[in-house]
């Protein structure tokens, strides 16, 4: 935390950032009550961009990232582990989509492929 | 001056060791979002987000959350200025509003079990139960954790760098679940709903 900043600055920042916050839940709320986006897909975006401005505005309000002296231990870790779990959420989603996909067949023609791949051996 | 440096920096290391602990707690959040993602289809003979879920209730829980962020960080900030009395109607506010997003959540998987909605209904059930319960049980912690501190806090006569240090640990953790609880709030409530 920045040493330097006064009580009226560090408690503006808490203000700003609660207000901000609740600005983009309502805006969140209002946007799916008052069905502004018709496409599932459209909602799903919009919803997560919001989220996401959200996470940013809370990182720098209320944790204060952006005033981490260097080296910046606590940016890099939070970096990192956003790549990590990128990795791990998007990896799962499309193998799981794919799986769902791929067993999309009835369950004969399932068991004949799984036959048929049986014989073949390992 | 020189103890005072190595006050503030055994802060900084406290702070970075907490904050990685928080990483973790991350990757943990992030596996059950992964889980809850996929399952939320699975709904087998029981009902839909759209038929469990009330928008309205869970607003009202997202922001009495953000309030108790919001005040958590002030009762920090005040700690930090030395205004030991603002610091505790801050941290006893939001012990309060943190006992009562609980008692909201608490009384809706009660609502949702006692309708025959329970986690053994289906996938989608089970996976919103584990996402949603292990983010009340890190609230449960923290409010047992910011109560202790309330105690410890109101005792002591003068405020010291340890004192600032605890509250501001303790504010990091609950600013960690507010953000969380943004994501459960957009995938699960409104994106589980809605899209």
């Amino acid at each position: 935390m920045n040493q330097h900043e006064s009580y009226n600055a560090a408690a503006k920042r808490y203000v700003v950032g609660g207000v901000g916050s609740a600005s983009l839940i309502i805006i969140t709320y209002l946007a799916v009550t008052g069905s502004w986006f018709e496409k599932p897909m459209s909602i799903a975006f919009f919803v997560l961009v919001l989220a996401f401005l959200q996470l940013v505005l809370q990182l720098v309000t209320f944790l204060h990232v952006q005033a981490e002296a260097k080296p910046r231990w606590k940016s890099i870790g939070f970096v990192s582990s956003m790549i990590m779990i990128t990795v791990v959420v998007a990896g799962s989603i499309w193998v799981m989509y794919n799986l769902n996909y791929r067993m999309h067949t009835s369950g004969e023609a399932m068991q004949e492929y799984m036959l048929e791949q049986n014989k073949k051996g390992f | 001056m020189s103890t005072h440096t190595t006050v503030s920096e055994k802060n900084a290391t406290a702070e970075l060791g907490f904050w990685m602990y928080l990483m973790t707690d991350l990757m943990l959040f992030a596996s059950l979002f992964a889980t809850f993602y996929i399952l939320r289809v699975g709904v087998a003979d029981g009902p839909t987000a759209a038929e469990v879920f009330d928008i309205n209730y869970v607003m009202a829980q997202t922001l009495v959350l953000l309030a108790s962020s919001v005040t958590s960080g002030m009762a920090f900030v005040s700690m930090k200025f030395s205004m030991k009395k603002q610091a505790l109607v801050f941290l006893g506010v939001t012990i309060l509003l943190g006992v009562g997003f609980l008692a909201l959540e608490l009384n809706e998987f009660i609502v949702l079990a006692t309708e025959g909605n329970s986690w053994a209904t289906s996938a989608f059930l089970s996976s919103y139960f584990t996402l949603v319960g292990t983010h009340g049980l890190h609230i449960f912690i923290g409010l047992i954790w910011a109560s202790v501190l309330f105690v410890a806090l109101a005792k002591q006569p003068v405020v010291s760098d340890n004192h600032v240090r605890k509250l501001s640990l303790f504010t990091m953790f609950w600013h960690f679940l507010d953000l969380v609880w943004i994501f459960i709030f957009a995938v699960v409530y409104v994106i589980g709903v809605y899209a």
